[in-house]
């Protein structure tokens, strides 16, 4: 119910910012470009710089389709999600990496699951930088999975949709990623002690 | 439906994330996309209001040909539009010349003046000419003369004012009579319909490559390529993410590229290449970074340009 509401609210935000209410579209993005430019940068994986202008790329398209947004059809926070998504896909694109990056998928896919660690949260800034290494090395199809699951906060359906996959797909790809961040932070936990 | 479980590792990666954010980055990159959605809107919103601009102005423009068309037809005698003026041209409107030569003489004091009028060049037409017609024939020269060029390129004609000039030679084989002192009306009206030489281009450019406006306005350029020659790659960074333009050149046409390929600076040439920087852009002398890189014996620098797998 909560959900749903925050549904409405998002829409009606968009509503009052296509009349013409510029601080509706200001509470549009304060609620979500943490999220939104936390996606954008770890699918990037690099330069803080490009990630700025992916991210403010993202928001002008929000402002300039926001007529087109059906709020029967997906949640507002499912459609910046893909819009972000497909912004940082065109980048790759024309930079040529994807495949590149792509092709680690099926290697890293055969990565035993070895269960919950010990680690529970980013104890340090060393920790959470060497967590958020681990998850810009991850296969992109998994890395955004889980990021769309553990920051964007979406349901597996959701991710399905927004990366035009199957939700059995995205349960595997979130389960692969989260084993291997696993044992990428326990082997750094045996190395540190 | 399947169920969202979360997992020690997602609270883990959400807990990082937290720790590394960054407020003030975030309020200026608030304060930025904010400012160009805004800036966006108020652009979509000048770009589609007005519409009838563009009726308007094929309005204008039709009107100012009529205009033209009808003081061609009034001042313009046909014959000498693409053809020299022959005699008859002289003789048939002597009074309409008197009052263009009028036009065309310093203005002759008006009769009830108490100083005495000085000695004119055609002090007969001036006395002749009506001061009404007299008025409209200056202002309408005037008018022509502000929106035409020199008529220093007209094929001169003889003077209207003189009396009737002896029988013309065979047009075709007659030389083009000699320049008169003034031309007459008839033939700078017709100077910008006739002979009406393409102007210049203004001078845009100070060295053939850059815009005077980028010369002046964007310090950051010289900068770019002495940071690429030097293989600062930091700073050519930094310089591009501040949105200087990465194929800028300097006054013999190098890019950065350029610079970056001749100092052999792979690292750097590459952050250009990745910023979009032309390797085929040629300089003053005609040469481009790839011409440069081929003199250049480094596969590193190759690689980075994307010359040698």
């Amino acid at each position: 119910m909560g959900q749903d509401q925050a549904i409405g609210e998002d829409a009606e935000l968009l509503r009052a910012h296509l009349a013409g209410d510029g601080q509706a579209f200001a509470r549009l993005y304060d609620k979500y470009d943490r999220s939104c430019f936390r996606l954008i940068r770890r699918l990037l994986g690099s330069s803080g710089a490009e990630a700025e202008d992916l991210h403010q790329e993202t928001w002008l398209a929000v402002s300039r389709h926001a007529a087109s947004f059906d709020p029967r059809k997906a949640s507002f926070a499912s459609w910046l999600y893909t819009i972000a998504r497909r912004k940082v896909w065109d980048h790759f694109r024309k930079q040529k990496i994807t495949h590149l990056v792509l092709a680690q998928e099926d290697v890293i896919a055969a990565v035993p699951d070895p269960g919950p660690t010990p680690f529970q949260q980013a104890e340090s800034r060393e920790t959470a930088l060497a967590l958020i290494h681990a998850v810009e090395a991850l296969p992109l199809a998994q890395r955004e999975t889980f990021i769309l699951f553990a920051e964007c906060e979406l349901s597996l359906e959701e991710i399905a949709e927004i990366t035009e996959v199957s939700a059995e797909t995205s349960k595997s790809r979130l389960r692969y990623a989260r084993a291997t961040l696993r044992r990428l932070l326990s082997e750094r936990e045996a190395v540190h002690g | 439906m399947v169920e969202r479980t979360p997992d020690p590792i997602d609270r883990a990666y959400s807990d990082a994330e937290k720790l590394l954010h960054e407020a003030g980055e975030r309020s200026a990159r608030r304060a930025r996309v904010l400012a160009a959605v805004a800036q966006d809107k108020a652009a979509k919103h000048q770009t589609s209001a007005p519409r009838f601009i563009p009726r308007y102005g094929w309005l204008v423009a039709a009107s100012v040909m009529v205009v033209s068309g009808y003081l061609i037809l009034r001042f313009l005698p046909l014959q000498q539009i693409g053809s020299p003026p022959t005699a008859q041209t002289a003789a048939v409107k002597p009074a309409q010349k008197n009052q263009m030569t009028a036009a065309l003489s310093p203005p002759a004091p008006a009769p009830d003046l108490v100083e005495p009028a000085p000695a004119g060049p055609a002090p007969n037409a001036t006395d002749h000419a009506p001061p009404v017609t007299q008025e409209r024939a200056v202002s309408s020269s005037r008018r022509m003369a502000s929106a035409a060029p020199p008529p220093a390129k007209i094929a001169p004609s003889p003077p209207l004012a003189a009396p009737p000039p002896p029988p013309p030679p065979a047009i075709a084989a007659a030389p083009p009579p000699p320049p008169a002192p003034t031309p007459p009306m008839a033939a700078r009206l017709a100077a910008p319909m006739v002979a009406a030489p393409a102007a210049p281009p203004p001078a845009l450019r100070t060295d053939g490559s850059k815009p005077m406006g980028e010369l002046a306005t964007n310090p950051g350029l010289d900068e770019l390529r002495a940071a690429a020659g030097a293989g600062r790659t930091a700073e050519v960074q930094e310089l591009l993410d501040r949105h200087i333009p990465v194929d800028s050149t300097d006054a013999s046409g190098e890019t950065a590229l350029m610079k970056s390929v001749r100092a052999d600076q792979p690292a750097t040439a590459a952050l250009l290449i990745r910023y979009g920087a032309s390797l085929d852009k040629k300089n003053n002398a005609g040469f481009s970074a790839r011409d440069f890189a081929a003199q250049v014996d480094d596969p590193a620098l190759k690689r980075a340009l994307g010359l040698q797998p």
